[in-house]
């Protein structure tokens, strides 16, 4: 114990709701406390204390006391109540730490992650074990029919898939009789031997226009086994949705070259490697046979028929019908995607043209199981995801008014000078503060290289806070890092020796105009939805934003452009991949699958390109509002 | 008096304030200022500004939209003053706009057609997802000098091809000129389909119209 007073003493920092708890020694602050956890809190002036961006706050145990920066940045009652600067605390004993949501870089996906399933496992599919007995020289019956008569009543009118009928007799023999037996409604799908037991796995699938994710869900038990995430491999043939129904039309023929076959078999290729790279990662800590036995896949409209390999032509010119809408099972041998030989694909259903079986997905995930109860909602809910096309649906007195709007590409880079994917050494969070000082930070840390979505939207709120940006979007010239150029002036927001490239990260006139151009038509979207269900902005109960650019934008910001209304905090909740979370809930119960269908049947779906309210909301949405928020 | 209301609506429509525009117009005509008058001094005066801006550079598309929305909101109230009168705005041409068959986006198109208004040419805007034939019924009954064909989508400008052939199988086509424009609309696709004059944005659009016509 002597020898223990020369070493520093340390303490136990517990980081919540992450749930992660690290040893630290006494003089290190909680910010480092939190970056040696792993656990990203942002940090925008780099631990100065200056910019109020680590704000967390004390729920048990002792800090030092707060320094002259924190008692600037808090209020006498958010001190009192524990809030603190990470940079500025250091721990006087063991503490437990509470992080809000808006203190990480990496904002909790809490519907992306690993998370289980909270609903109660009732798949599509049905296991039924089995004893068949042998065949014997006074029991002549064949395979199948032993294995009927085996199955008994328990499933009528047994009908087997094709792959079966070809496969099973050896896989009979080799387990000894001894079967599950995998049933899709009355259909047997797969044979299984009882010993050693195999993961009876599904695969739920969220098909984006840019990117693909993909969950490996044990349908026993419900939980997420593995997952697995990729750029969707058709983005080869055209960034958007259009562009890619372009091609499957200059493409026309039948068979190889045809271009609707060529795009199908790029995301089936695509999602079978993820299918390997996810039984893979199980299989690292797992030697049991995993047999993927059932398999969920959403996407938008366009995504849904390419997948399915449903014409596309008719999508691209309006009335932009889809040609499927009902939910349909796909057999997975006819579209080449590896699961086990007899199993079906579930398709939900779409909603219109351009609002798919994502955005169902999406919305069984958010409405319903959100809640935790299995019925609409009383509240009044918005819920979104931001894309190229942002889905919006308005939920009040029980109804749901969808539409789509064209928000185009510019939150994920495109047409912006500088503007990238969400990639190490983008700019993804900036602040300027009162004294004009900019501080941002990029993704991974490394020197900025070009700004991504996220801080598109910041950069442009804080510009316009920091009235460096008029209400039309023009940039005045009043601020040191206005610089003049030859026609309009722009704004720097990362010098040359400050930048990966040694060029200035600039934001210019035009980009913002796209940005006033994508938010305007978010912002229409939802004032149609709410003039569609006679309701105003503080009627809104809840406001949900799904989707992974969703989950890592400044929702103050979005609100400080107009891109949302003016709402509470607490009424906004950024929920992650929504759809995928929504697909999984179709793989684990049959309930959400009847669900969804009911959902896409009773959704008053509002056509926004003709609607005669569009072009005066878009227009009144496009300037930036009063400045009203902090 | 006037003037200094005539200053007022011009300076709404530089400002994108589309309500004080409408305002304004109501309050010109109450004070019995001719509605022509109104569009001429009040209203023209205010769009050229926001064109000129917005071919410097100065102005984006946000500003335009919004200053055609005022110009649109006024003319809401003017129109029947108009009609009432029997006046109509001199004409600096005729022209056919419409969004051609497959495709329903309103606003570029509608921003062409005040642009074009605001410099005098007389619109018929035949709105969106408009049948190749009714192009062609049109250009036989009003005798336009230009049909101009909006396209946003990859996947229906090649409509505006057919409505071009449209017009040559109706014996139509030296007889009008036609324009064609539209996000992924290029001025290499423009001449691939025998257009006369392409435009990448509303006062370039109104640029070539004043060429084509000769003015």
């Amino acid at each position: 114990m002597n020898n223990e007073t020369n070493k520093q003493k340390h303490f136990l920092v517990e980081l919540q709701p992450v749930g992660r708890r690290i040893q630290i020694p006494e003089n290190k602050s909680l910010l480092e406390a939190a970056q040696l956890a792993g656990v990203d809190i942002t940090s925008i002036c780099g631990g100065i204390g200056i910019c109020g961006s680590c704000k967390v706050r004390l729920m048990q145990g002792e800090l030092s006391s707060a320094t002259i920066d924190e008692q600037e940045t808090f209020t006498e009652d958010e001190l009192h109540n524990g809030y603190r600067l990470a940079c500025q605390a250091y721990p006087q004993s063991d503490v437990i730490i509470d992080v809000p949501p808006e203190s990480l870089t990496t904002p909790q996906r809490l519907q992306l992650e690993g998370q289980q399933a909270d609903i109660p496992v009732e798949p599509a599919i049905r296991i039924i074990p089995l004893e068949i007995p042998i065949p014997s020289i006074t029991d002549l019956r064949s395979d199948f029919t032993r294995l009927k008569d085996a199955i008994g009543t328990t499933i009528s009118q047994v009908e087997i898939e094709y792959p079966l009928l070809t496969s099973a007799s050896p896989l009979l023999r080799d387990a000894n009789w001894n079967i599950k037996a995998i049933f899709n409604q009355n259909k047997l799908i797969s044979i299984l031997p009882n010993q050693p037991p195999a993961v009876i796995a599904g695969l739920a699938v969220d098909v984006g226009t840019t990117k693909v994710a993909a969950y490996l869900v044990n349908l026993e038990n419900g939980d997420t086994l593995a997952q697995a995430g990729m750029m969707n491999p058709q983005i080869a043939f055209g960034e958007d949705v259009i562009s890619r129904i372009s091609y499957a039309i200059a493409h026309p023929e039948d068979g190889e070259t045809s271009g609707r076959k060529i795009l199908q078999e790029r995301i089936v290729e695509g999602l079978n490697k993820l299918i390997q790279t996810m039984l893979e990662d199980f299989h690292q800590k797992n030697t049991q046979h995993v047999e993927i036995v059932d398999a969920v896949v959403v996407g938008n409209t366009a995504m849904h028929h390419l997948f399915g390999g449903f014409p596309v032509q008719q999508l691209g010119m309006a009335p932009y019908v889809p040609a499927v809408s009902e939910a349909v099972n796909v057999p997975a041998r006819e579209i080449g995607l590896q699961i086990t030989k007899g199993g079906l694909v579930y398709l939900p259903p779409n909603i219109a043209g351009y609002v798919g079986a994502d955005h169902v997905a999406m919305l069984l995930a958010t409405l319903f199981q959100y809640r935790k109860e299995l019925a609409y909602s009383n509240k009044t809910v918005v819920a979104l995801d931001i894309g190229t096309n942002t889905e919006i649906s308005l939920l009040h007195n029980r109804q749901i008014y969808s539409c789509s709007t064209a928000s185009g590409p510019a939150f994920e880079g495109a047409h912006i000078q500088f503007g990238m994917r969400a990639a190490p050494g983008a700019i993804e969070r900036v602040q300027i503060s009162k004294d004009g000082q900019i501080h941002y930070k990029t993704i991974a840390d490394q020197p900025p290289v070009g700004i991504c979505g996220s801080g598109i939207l910041d950069v442009i709120a804080e510009m316009y806070y920091a009235n460096i940006l008029d209400e039309k979007g023009m940039i005045l010239n009043h601020h040191p890092r206005v610089r003049k150029t030859e026609r309009l002036p722009e704004f720097i927001l990362a010098t040359e020796d400050q930048t990966g490239h040694h060029q200035a990260v600039v934001i210019t006139r035009r980009d913002i105009n796209e940005i006033q151009l994508a938010k305007g038509a978010i912002r229409a979207g939802i004032e149609i939805l709410l003039k569609e269900a006679n309701i105003q902005t503080q009627d809104i109960d809840e406001f949900i934003v799904a989707g992974a650019f969703g989950t890592y934008i400044d929702i103050r910001n979005a609100m400080r452009i107009g891109m949302f209304p003016t709402l509470p905090a607490e009424k906004v909740h950024q929920v992650g991949n929504a759809a995928g979370t929504g697909a999984r809930y179709m793989l684990l119960s049959q309930f959400y699958r009847d669900l969804a269908s009911r959902v896409a049947n009773e959704i008053h779906y509002v056509e926004l390109s003709n609607h005669p309210k569009f072009t005066e909301e878009f227009s009144k949405s496009l300037f930036f509002p009063k400045k009203d928020l902090p | 008096m006037s003037q200094e209301i005539f200053a007022k609506l011009t300076q709404s429509l530089v400002d994108g304030d589309p309500d004080a525009t409408f305002e304004y117009t109501k309050e010109a005509l109450a004070a019995g200022v001719e509605p022509m008058e109104i569009i001429k001094q009040g209203l023209i005066p205010g769009m050229n500004i926001v064109g000129e801006k917005f071919s410097s550079g100065e102005y984006f598309l946000p500003d335009l939209i919004i200053a055609a929305d005022g110009m649109q909101k006024a003319m809401v109230l003017l129109e029947p003053e108009l009609l009432k009168r029997h006046q109509a705005v001199e004409s600096a041409g005729t022209v056919i706009l419409g969004t051609v068959k497959g495709d329903i986006h309103e606003i570029g198109k509608s921003l062409v057609g005040t642009m074009l208004s605001a410099n005098g040419f007389k619109v018929h805007d035949l709105g969106v997802d408009v049948a190749t034939e009714t192009f062609v019924q049109k250009a036989q009954e009003m005798k336009p000098d230009i049909i101009g064909l909006s396209a946003l989508l990859t996947t229906t400008m090649v409509n505006q091809r057919e409505v071009i052939k449209a017009l040559a199988n109706a014996g139509l086509r030296d007889k009008v000129k036609v324009m064609v424009g539209g996000a992924p609309v290029t001025r290499s696709w423009a001449e691939e389909i025998g257009a006369d004059g392409y435009a990448e944005d509303a006062m370039g659009a109104v640029q070539i119209a004043r060429t084509l016509v000769g003015k």
